[in-house]
């Protein structure tokens, strides 16, 4: 027993609108906080027009890794780097906004054009029933096994790539001085290399 | 076409889940008296006076363990297959999915070695 | 219809992100657009995976690795983010001009 038509297509309308919705305010919201959580919900609604897609596993792999972690990583980065700052106001942002609006609507034009175009040759056959879980098993270890490979290699590297970059302590405020000495040297904080296991003793004292 | 089975359950249970909390608060809002004051609007901190905001500056160790989970996180969901199809697979699919452990676990290795996993 | 529903659907969602991308100052939005276009792309694979390809999931395979790849962009981008707020104290996309001539 499955879900009836009405339901599926009333449910379909209500994620899109949710996954519009949060992405809009996601871009267009002031406060950052606000638009890591709506991110989420992006995530969330994302996750739902898969299942309704009849892909359970990628349904369940999309809430694991990005509202599970990705987006806790980008909430933690945010309050990392949480100074409630003003930017300074730049001359002319309206006609910036104005000019990239246009361009993504007209692209979006475009997009929407090419789709209603086109003749897509729709495959008769009926998805199988049991999810498409062991249909992926088989393609990550028959001809997709040099990508599924390559992805630990990547992950690997983004892990050494992510922990050598983050890895410096926060250096306290008092060390910024002369953040703007001259225009032709890097402003830059003076780095020393501090592990983030480092005793309590080392941390005392700089 | 929608073709997996069983998801009524889940469409049901999201809607009572749903429910619960708007019902909750509509129906605290009825009965509670409504006064408004300054002591109202302070974060509740199990009956302690709040020390400070909320959006204080993070520790980065927060950030580097969330670093490691995410990449060990990606590598479950790409173990999961394997664990379902594990009987038609065979030792050869054993054998490269050790060889995608391994590769991880030099990442692990690294991370431990500098001291990514350590809080103190 | 159903098709194209989605795919003008994720038509919709990319140009969003890409407004973000570029009108964006905080360089942490500026990730979080990528993320939506990455979000856009997988939900054009899952749409064609679908309806055009219902036996052969090859479309779900391509998704599960654009994940991964983004969940790795995103630990990397997000590093990097760190460092440059540590050297340069702000995060306004404006303000990172070391390579400006």
């Amino acid at each position: 027993m499955t879900l009836a038509e009405g339901v599926q297509l009333v449910s379909t309308i209500i994620l899109s609108v949710m996954m519009i919705g949060a992405a809009i305010g996601v871009v267009l919201l002031s406060n950052i906080v606000y638009s890591a959580f709506l991110l989420g919900g992006v995530f969330i609604s994302m996750a739902g027009l898969y299942l309704l897609l009849n892909a359970d596993f990628v349904a369940t792999a999309q809430v694991l890794i990005y509202v599970g972690a990705v987006n806790v990583l980008i909430l933690f980065a945010i309050m990392l780097v949480n100074k409630r700052q003003d930017f300074a106001p730049m001359p002319k942002a309206w006609v910036r906004r104005g000019a990239t609006a246009m361009v993504c609507a007209g692209l979006f034009a475009l997009l929407s054009t090419m789709v209603l175009a086109t003749p897509w040759s729709f495959s008769t056959t009926v998805p199988s029933s049991a999810g498409a879980i062991k249909a992926i098993g088989r393609h990550f270890f028959t001809d997709f096994l040099l990508p599924f490979e390559l992805a630990s290699v990547l992950l690997l590297m983004a892990l050494v790539g992510a922990v050598i970059l983050a890895r410096r302590e926060f250096i306290p405020e008092s060390a910024v001085t002369d953040l703007q000495a001259t225009p032709l040297t890097l402003p830059e904080r003076p780095r020393e290399l501090v592990p983030v296991g480092g005793t309590p003793s080392q941390e005392e004292s700089k | 076409m929608f073709v997996l089975s069983g998801y009524e359950y889940l469409l049901g249970f999201l809607l009572i889940c749903s429910l619960v909390p708007i019902l909750a608060l509509t129906a605290a809002k009825l009965v509670r008296p409504s006064r408004r004051g300054p002591e109202r609007r302070t974060t509740y901190e199990s009956g302690m006076e709040p020390i400070g905001g909320a959006w204080i500056q993070f520790n980065i160790r927060y950030y580097m363990f969330a670093l490691v989970f995410v990449i060990f996180d990606v590598e479950t969901v790409f173990l999961y297959p394997w664990a379902v199809t594990f009987n038609q697979l065979g030792l050869l699919a054993f054998i490269e999915a050790l060889i995608f452990i391994a590769i991880l676990v030099v990442g692990l290795v690294y991370a431990w070695r500098k001291g990514a996993l350590e809080w103190s | 219809m159903q098709l194209q529903y989605f795919l003008i659907l994720a038509a919709a969602l990319f140009c969003i992100g890409i407004f973000g991308l570029i009108t964006s100052r905080n360089a942490v939005r500026v990730l979080m657009s990528i993320e939506l276009m990455l979000n856009a792309v997988n939900l054009n694979l899952m749409a064609f995976s679908n309806f055009l390809d219902s036996l052969e999931v090859k479309g779900q395979v391509f998704t599960t690795f654009v994940i991964a790849i983004a969940a790795a962009e995103a630990a990397v981008g997000l590093a990097i983010v760190l460092a440059i707020y540590r050297n340069r104290d702000t995060v306004d996309m404006e303000q990172f001009n070391l390579l400006k001539w």
